[in-house]
């Protein structure tokens, strides 16, 4: 059983106690489209790794098989604490790296894309970091830590990161000395000057004063999250891929192979032995594309309804053969543009997430059983009226949008 | 078994000392040779009786293979170049050709990858060597080149063993092509 299914009411339920607290605080630490966007990147995540995650950790239990020092005893708590603090350590130069180099960054600027910082932000996962971040982690498997112990540290140093993303929690003493902490953590997600390549770590900010990475949060100086060059976007797909289109292009003009390498191997804005460039923060304007309320209210409930449809997935997963697997796969990534693009505006997005809702409307009604779950029919007719109300609700503002254009 | 430990320790003793020598200034052979090194130490352990240096050293041996000597080849073919110039740069490099390498073995069971990129990675330094001009340094080159071609064939000249011999061929031949010249 994948153990995020147990975690995502957690998250669901955190997320909109936080949003209900920031709002009754007066803090805008939410924006919808954002956390939606957010929210999407970690489906999308989800899914991919549905289809890599195996691959990946096959490479973790093939060099373990083959390779191991020792056969280390997965029922004692000193191989778990120490695992533990081993993962911690490796994350800590996989995330250092994952911002020092291109095309590890390619993978990782997908968490720093957005320009609020909340539980949701902690969602926004990258699918591509299967490529190479797997491999800084090999010395575990060679030492001996058994697979089932390095799943179960590395799920607990993933899930440990995800409370630091908060704007609510002020800063705790001696803990963000020693502990990753929302406050350290702000830091890391920020683009001011100081906030550059600073606090690394997983569970331990221990690391980062021993690698001289630490800086403290400036009391005197707002944090500006995002990243340098914004995405500007609310598609999830394009929000994995837009550093690659990056790279490919400067790869592509560099006038040698040598140069083209260079490209995904240099730092992100190149090699530079001088400081990061200044960035006036005083100028900074979040992205927004003024989706109306009502249009941002619909995309909410399209995710309300897409969530049983993603835990079921993950639920089902190990019993899909790959066909249905890929097809329930390719319908959750469908949702996720089509509701990006809704969220951005335009009558492109608002038809494909007509018929979107209309097939799956159509599909869940009449199919016979859902990916080997038979739904009951209260259900069934439950889920066709809340497609069927949307599609018409679609149609009367898209009706409507197009009259005023006309008009 | 003495002899095993010995060619061991004999190619760490060089290619470390070595590496330590270029660290900083040639990080790209540095890197390459120390991971040679490494390799070389665990083998020397693992001779010596202690049995969980056998799976670490071939690993680490998989990874000098795919990635101790491309490296290499950056730091004598391209030398002006950022990643023979650069820590940063050669580490990096390293680590994706390095995944590449145990992707390929690993994973997809192609072991011959481990033997070709040495061996191509030998005739690369050959070439570089010898537009170098530097005499020692085509000595090492072709030692080296010799050294793959005595393992590929299965020759070997006594009193040494297959891997004893290939140990003290490619000690001899690091070192001479590190070695520095003006």
């Amino acid at each position: 059983m994948n153990p995020i299914l147990f975690a995502i009411p957690v998250f669901m339920l955190t997320i909109l106690l936080e949003a209900w607290i920031a709002r009754r605080r007066g803090i805008a630490t939410y924006d919808i489209p954002d956390a939606l966007t957010s929210l999407h990147h970690g489906i999308l995540s989800q899914v991919s790794g549905l289809f890599l995650k195996i691959a990946t950790l096959g490479i973790y239990v093939a060099i373990y098989e083959s390779y191991r020092a020792t056969e280390l005893p997965a029922n004692s708590v000193w191989v778990w604490l120490i695992a533990l603090l081993a993962y911690d350590f490796f994350y800590y130069w996989t995330h250092r790296l994952g911002h020092e180099v291109n095309v590890l960054w390619a993978a990782h600027v997908v968490h720093h894309s957005s320009e609020y910082y909340n539980l949701s932000t902690a969602l926004r996962q990258t699918s591509s970091g299967w490529l190479l971040g797997w491999l800084f982690y090999l010395p575990m498997a060679v030492v001996g830590v058994p697979p089932v112990v390095f799943i179960g540290v590395g799920l607990i140093d993933l899930l440990y990161q995800y409370w630091v993303h908060t704007e609510l929690i002020d800063r705790m003493g001696w803990f963000d000395r020693v502990f990753v902490s929302p406050s350290n953590h702000r830091v890391h997600h920020g683009q001011n000057d100081y906030c550059i390549d600073r606090n690394y770590g997983g569970i331990l900010i221990l690391w980062d004063r021993l690698f001289g990475t630490f800086v403290d949060e400036r009391k005197d100086e707002k944090i500006i999250y995002g990243i340098r060059k914004p995405l500007h976007s609310y598609n999830p797909l394009w929000g994995n891929l837009h550093h690659y289109a990056d790279m490919w292009r400067l790869s592509r003009a560099a006038p040698n192979w040598r140069a083209k390498l260079g490209v995904w191997l240099m730092p992100p804005g190149g090699w530079h032995d001088e400081g990061v460039e200044h960035f006036d923060t005083s100028t900074f304007v979040r992205y927004t594309t003024h989706t109306p309320p009502a249009m941002r209210w619909y995309a909410v409930l399209q995710y309300a309804i897409t969530v049983p449809f993603i835990v079921h997935l993950l639920a089902v997963a190990p019993n899909l053969d790959y066909a249905a697997l890929s097809l329930y796969s390719a319908g959750i990534f469908l949702t996720t543009l089509s509701v990006g693009a809704v969220l951005t505006g335009g009558s492109i997005g608002r038809y494909g997430e007509l018929v979107r809702v209309l097939a799956l409307a159509a599909a869940f009604f009449f199919a016979p059983d859902w990916f080997g779950f038979v739904a009951p029919m209260g259900l069934k007719i439950a889920v066709l009226a809340l497609l069927l109300v949307s599609a018409a609700w679609l149609s009367m503002t898209h009706h409507a949008a197009a009259q005023g254009a006309a008009a | 078994m003495m002899g095993d430990i010995l060619s061991e320790a004999l190619l760490a003793a060089v290619t470390l000392g070595l590496a330590a020598r270029d660290i900083k200034t040639r990080p790209a052979i540095g890197i390459g040779l120390g991971l040679i090194g490494l390799a070389a130490i665990l083998g020397a352990l693992n001779y010596y009786g202690m049995t969980a240096a056998t799976g670490p050293h071939r690993f680490v041996s998989l990874l000098a293979a795919c990635a101790g000597f491309p490296l290499l080849v950056c730091g004598v073919h391209w030398p002006q170049d950022a990643i023979a110039r650069r820590p940063a740069a050669a580490a990096r490099f390293g680590l994706v050709i390095g995944a590449v390498g145990v992707v390929l073995v690993v994973m997809l069971n192609f072991a011959q990858w481990s033997h070709i990129v040495p061996a191509v990675s030998a005739l690369l330094i050959a070439v570089a060597a010898l537009h170098s001009r530097k005499p020692l340094t085509i000595a090492g080159s072709l030692l080296l080149l010799v050294c793959f071609i005595l393992s590929l064939a299965a020759v070997t000249v006594a009193p040494f063993d297959a891997d004893q011999q290939f140990h003290v061929l490619m000690a001899l031949s690091l070192g001479l092509l590190a070695w520095r010249q003006n």
